[in-house]
């Protein structure tokens, strides 16, 4: 049996079928829980913050177009409801039982990079924890950038933004990440 | 080439996302370009080292999928009454109430 389109999931949903939506939720729910994750700063908050995308997605489906492909609108709908929940965050900061990015498991560096390439554990809690200080546009950016490994042309199509802003976000992003970093006294440069 | 657009592209450049052709120009442009040159080396300090420290392994809870569709179907109960035809009344009630307060209301308070 081959598998529905995500596409034709949607336009299944976009009429009330909440089985087919329940599919696409399936499919996804990985990739939306890890970019909520980047975008929280940790796993609580990531749980509640995937169930409020989905929930975001359900409710603004009539607004998918159907002709064109799910997966960035979906990625667009993920990571601006995560900007929101960031900034209504800003204030009410809740710091009790969340689980600081050192205790999670860090996917390890591709083999195929150089020596001087890979980063150690220490760097790489560093800048997770940097991280979460980025402003939410640039932190948006990065996240589809790195976590969802997108080209330019996705990120921009992810973003709904021209190529040359999206690069703009991540380079500002990576910009931001090293003054900070700077500042607490790191050497990013092995 | 200008400077603005090499600096815009850079990361596109870094990444070798950049059509041959335009590669080549900013190449060259970087090549001579000190200011241009200093803002690449500064992203390549940290480009790959962000990307490898967001990676994650991590996986949602295993009751993710109920969670989400028990809310939406909590959702769905909540709200019967279709949003359009709720606003319409709404509306409706706003212009009764103002009519009121125009033109009865005055007319109660004189008889009295
Ligand atoms: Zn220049």
């Amino acid at each position: 049996m081959t598998e529905e389109s995500d596409e034709r999931l949607a336009s299944r949903a976009m009429s009330g079928d909440r089985g087919a939506f329940e599919s696409l939720v399936m499919r996804h729910r990985v990739r939306v829980f890890r970019i909520c994750y980047r975008m929280a700063g940790n796993t609580n908050d990531a749980e509640d913050w995937t169930q409020e995308c989905f929930v975001r997605i359900w409710t603004q489906l009539k607004a998918f177009d159907t002709s064109r492909s799910f997966e960035p609108w979906m990625l667009r709908v993920t990571s601006n409801t995560c900007i929101n929940l960031s900034k209504s965050r800003l204030g009410v900061r809740s710091k009790m039982a969340s689980t600081p990015f050192e205790e999670i498991n860090i996917a390890a560096p591709k083999l195929a990079e150089p020596f001087e390439q890979t980063v150690s554990n220490q760097q790489k809690a560093a800048i997770a924890d940097v991280l979460t200080t980025v402003s939410p546009v640039l932190r948006q950016a990065l996240t589809l950038w790195a976590v969802e490994q997108l080209t330019f042309k996705e990120l921009a199509d992810a973003l709904g933004v021209p190529l040359s802003t999206a690069a703009q976000r991540v380079r500002r992003g990576l910009m931001q990440v090293r003054g900070k970093l700077a500042n607490k006294g790191y050497e990013v440069r092995s | 080439m200008r400077c603005g657009y090499v600096q815009r592209h850079i990361v596109v450049f870094l990444e070798n996302q950049m059509p041959p052709d335009v590669a080549e120009k900013i190449k060259s442009h970087l090549s001579w370009c000190k200011h241009c040159s200093d803002v690449a080396k500064q992203v390549e300090e940290v480009r790959q080292p962000v990307k490898d420290s967001m990676g994650v392994d991590i996986e949602p809870p295993p009751g993710m999928v109920q969670s989400v569709m028990a809310r939406i179907e909590n959702m769905d109960q909540a709200a019967p009454a279709p949003p359009d035809r709720r606003y319409a009344f709404i509306a409706v009630l706003a212009i009764i109430v103002l009519f009121l307060a125009i033109f009865v209301v005055p007319k109660i308070l004189k008889l009295y």
